[in-house]
């Protein structure tokens, strides 16, 4: 309303010279508002507030009756302290690791909720006496699982409560839950201990076992390859190479007398074996000598081509002499001979070719005895050449094989030792994990503020209900409530805005305003007198002084009325 | 008409109370019709002659409310003569009539207006009432002696303030509309709706529309509330 034409006044005396209004608002319409007008908010919450009023008076109503309805119900308390670094991550907590006490608080509310750890509670509790009804014992197990919590109380104590209506039972339910949960873990952390010695007791059985049985393969295998074993490979080796070698020079020695025999037996078909003349001729003993030598010579370097090329020297020296040979046998020949009686005898250069051919053969014979003897001795050494080095890496695998599982048997024996010095720490130390710190008692009721709490929570639904009521109300509702709307609506100005006229004197307004005042204290002196009645319980009064007085204060104010001693409370385990 | 809760007609028509004595929720009341025919008197074309019509889109806005209040503070406060034409009357009106009027003068030719004219403590103040509503009062409110009565009331007064009948109500106000030389439209706040609103301003397009006096326009919060909050001139 302050942006209202308010220029337009001027002076009562008269008509004032102004200038003409601005013409804008009459053409076209101002822009919308963007986002919500705290003022138009409040205007509207204050508008609809009868909606708010009746909406959250009822949800109250509701909530409170709910409130009145709920059971009374007892709460005990014990606090355990937790020795540091005490990770409870191998007794199967799924949340070790996010807190050294919550992992202990998410172990014991896991334990809660397992049946195995359940059985020592209940023997605790006295349900599993004999002729117990099954039905009974699930419904306290589900009591127990549903009442007991357990919150961390700073970094290094927990507590644990139970809340039910039996005022008794909460006492001795968290003292049995506390105390089978110190036996349950100890117990776990013992028997977790003993299953890792065992395990490493086990598993040195195995490891002696595999490092006896490579020593057996050792030995078994020595005494099957003892032979093979016995020979260096070098040895081996050497033999095969000589005998290579003699086979190698018996066959070259046959060849030589193969190829004498046919040199010699070309020369044969080519003399006669006797000799005839008139006259007696006596044949040049010079002929002779040479042709015998050039008939020795050609055999010798038959016998140097067969292992030779033409080039080799001593081929090529023992052909120069063949050569040599032959010219002085033919200069000889052409030389007369003696002359004498014709008569037919016995060519002496035949016989002398015969006797050079047997001494051929008698060679080559001699040659292929050598070449099958060391034929005969080929294949073992070579198969020994092959096989010794083999057996011999074999060995060497099984005797490293039977090394190492000695080795791992040390190692593992050395280990065990280490596992039982470590558990038996470690039990030692597991019985000193938990202290409870002070004995199971009761609390003073909560009931008040739960019920305080849903009274409230009623009056906050109460209220979101009422607002959105408020809200739709305002959605659907198109009356004109400003006179900026007007001007935003109807593009026309808007010259004034005219407030409502008093329709009653001063003195009524004066008046009704103190009722109403008179009235709103009530009403709140009322809703203080209720928040009272449903916050109210028996003793809190003492309860108030005794948990603030000191302890001697407190023993003469008798707190013994609430506070249960502990039953065989485990103190320290 | 209702004179309890005009403060300058009041307080012109006896001496009892002075401007002085005025609460001050009054006085910033009497400031705002100030205000009002001070913006409406700039928006005509002549300072003299002047026939204003004062409507509403529908009735229980404070039409009438509104045209007295700026007919008695233009009357306090200007040398001028101006005449208030009070209610005219419409078909669904039955309620006026006690003192003759407007409806007389325009069914008898013979009677005068000076006759029919009613002094007001305020000298340069007349009001003419509405009359006996006629059992068609479209024949004369449409009539060629209506039209006439305007081009009289315009030479004889200053300023004529005509309270005219809901426009949504009465479609002779359309008509009456044309005749005057502007037109203020008052808008209720918070009972109005914006839909009424707007076929108000489309009925009236062939009229003169000055502008719009929202009544009621005061926040709904508490003075506490809303001085807290801030921007309402109305508990500064």
């Amino acid at each position: 309303m302050g942006e209202i034409v308010r220029a337009s006044r001027g002076d009562s005396e008269g008509l004032p010279a102004m200038p003409p209004p601005a013409a804008a608002p009459m053409s076209a319409p101002a822009p919308q508002d963007e986002g919500i007008d705290p003022r138009r908010l409040i205007e509207a919450l204050y508008r609809r507030r009868r909606i708010l009023i009746v909406t959250m008076l009822v949800a109250a109503l509701a909530a409170g009756g709910g409130a009145l309805t709920l059971p009374r119900t007892f709460t005990a308390r014990t606090s355990v302290l937790v020795l540091p670094d005490s990770d409870p991550g191998y007794l199967g907590s799924r949340s070790a690791g996010s807190g050294p006490v919550e992992s202990h608080v998410d172990l014991l509310r896991e334990f809660v909720q397992s049946r195995a750890f359940m059985q020592p509670t209940l023997q605790r509790l006295g349900y599993l006496d004999e002729g117990e009804d099954p039905d009974r014992v699930g419904a306290a197990v589900r009591g127990i699982q549903a009442g007991v919590r357990a919150r961390p109380l700073g970094a290094a104590a927990f507590e644990v409560t139970y809340t039910g209506r039996d005022p008794a039972w909460p006492l001795r339910i968290v003292d049995a839950v506390v105390s089978s949960f110190i036996d349950v873990s100890t117990r776990a952390r013992a028997s977790q201990a003993e299953q890792a010695a065992e395990f490493l007791e086990n598993q040195l059985a195995e490891y002696r076992k595999r490092a006896a049985d490579a020593q057996a393969a050792v030995d078994r295998f020595q005494r099957e390859h003892a032979t093979t074993l016995a020979q260096a490979p070098e040895s081996t080796s050497s033999r095969l190479a000589r005998v290579e070698d003699g086979l190698i020079e018996a066959r070259m020695s046959q060849m030589d007398a193969e190829m004498r025999i046919n040199l010699i037996s070309r020369q044969i078909e080519s003399t006669p074996q006797t000799v005839v003349s008139e006259r007696s001729r006596v044949p040049n003993p010079r002929v002779l000598a040479f042709q015998s030598e050039l008939a020795r010579a050609e055999a010798q370097l038959a016998a140097l081509q067969a292992r030779y090329t033409d080039q080799h020297p001593e081929v090529r020296a023992k052909m120069r002499e063949v050569e040599d040979l032959r010219g002085r046998y033919n200069d000889a020949t052409s030389q007369p001979t003696t002359s004498g009686a014709e008569t037919t005898r016995v060519n002496p250069a035949y016989e002398r070719l015969k006797d050079d051919l047997l001494t051929a053969q008698n060679q080559a014979a001699a040659a292929r005895a050598r070449v099958a003897e060391f034929g005969g001795l080929m294949n073992p050494a070579r198969s020994a050449a092959t096989t010794v080095p083999v057996v011999r890496q074999q060995w060497e695998v099984l005797q490293m094989r039977a090394r190492t599982q000695e080795g791992l048997y040390n190692t593992l024996v050395e280990r065990l030792e280490q596992a039982r010095l470590a558990s038996e720490m470690d039990i030692r130390r597991s019985r000193s994990i938990y202290q409870l710190i002070d004995a199971p008692r009761l609390l003073p009721s909560a009931d008040g503020k739960k019920r305080l709490g849903i009274l409230i929570g009623g009056l906050g639904a109460g209220l979101l209900l009422g607002l959105t009521l408020v809200g739709l109300q305002e959605m659907t509702d198109r009356r004109v409530r400003s006179a900026e709307e007007l001007e935003r609506s109807l593009g026309l100005p808007v010259l004034a805005s005219i407030p409502l006229l008093p329709e009653m004197p001063y003195e009524v307004q004066v008046r009704r305003s103190r009722q109403l005042l008179a009235v709103k204290i009530a009403v709140a002196a009322a809703l203080v007198a209720l928040l009272f009645v449903l916050g109210a319980r028996t003793n809190a009064g003492r309860d108030f002084i005794r948990e603030r007085a000191p302890a001697p204060a407190a023993a003469t104010a008798g707190s013994a009325a609430t506070t249960v001693p502990a039953p065989a409370a485990p103190q320290n385990r | 008409m209702n004179r309890m809760f005009l403060p300058s007609v009041r307080e012109t028509y006896s001496d009892h109370q002075s401007l002085v004595e005025l609460s001050e929720s009054r006085r910033r009341l009497l400031e705002e019709f100030r205000g009002l025919y001070t913006a409406v008197l700039a928006r005509m074309d002549r300072d003299r002659g002047i026939v204003l019509g004062v409507s509403s889109p529908m009735h229980g806005e404070g039409k009438t409310t509104v045209a007295t209040n700026i007919a008695g503070a233009m009357a306090a406060d200007l040398e001028k003569r101006v005449l208030l034409v009070s209610s005219v009357f419409h078909p669904a009106d039955r309620r006026t009539g006690e003192r003759p009027g407007l409806a007389e003068y325009l069914a008898d030719p013979a009677r005068s207006l000076e006759e029919l004219l009613v002094p007001t403590p305020l000298p340069n103040l007349h009001v003419l009432f509405a009359g006996a509503a006629p059992d068609n009062p479209s024949r004369l409110l449409r009539g060629e002696r209506m039209r006439r009565t305007v081009t009289e009331l315009r030479e004889r007064f200053d300023i004529t303030v005509v309270d005219l009948p809901p426009v949504l109500r009465a479609s002779d106000t359309q008509v009456l509309a044309g005749m005057m030389d502007g037109i203020l439209l008052v808008v209720g706040v918070g009972a109005t709706s914006i839909w009424a609103a707007e076929r108000a301003v489309k009925m009236l397009a062939g009229a003169n529309l000055v502008g719009i006096a929202a009544n009621r326009a005061q926040s709904e919060l508490p003075q506490w509330l809303a001085r807290w909050i801030g921007g309402n001139e109305w508990v500064a």
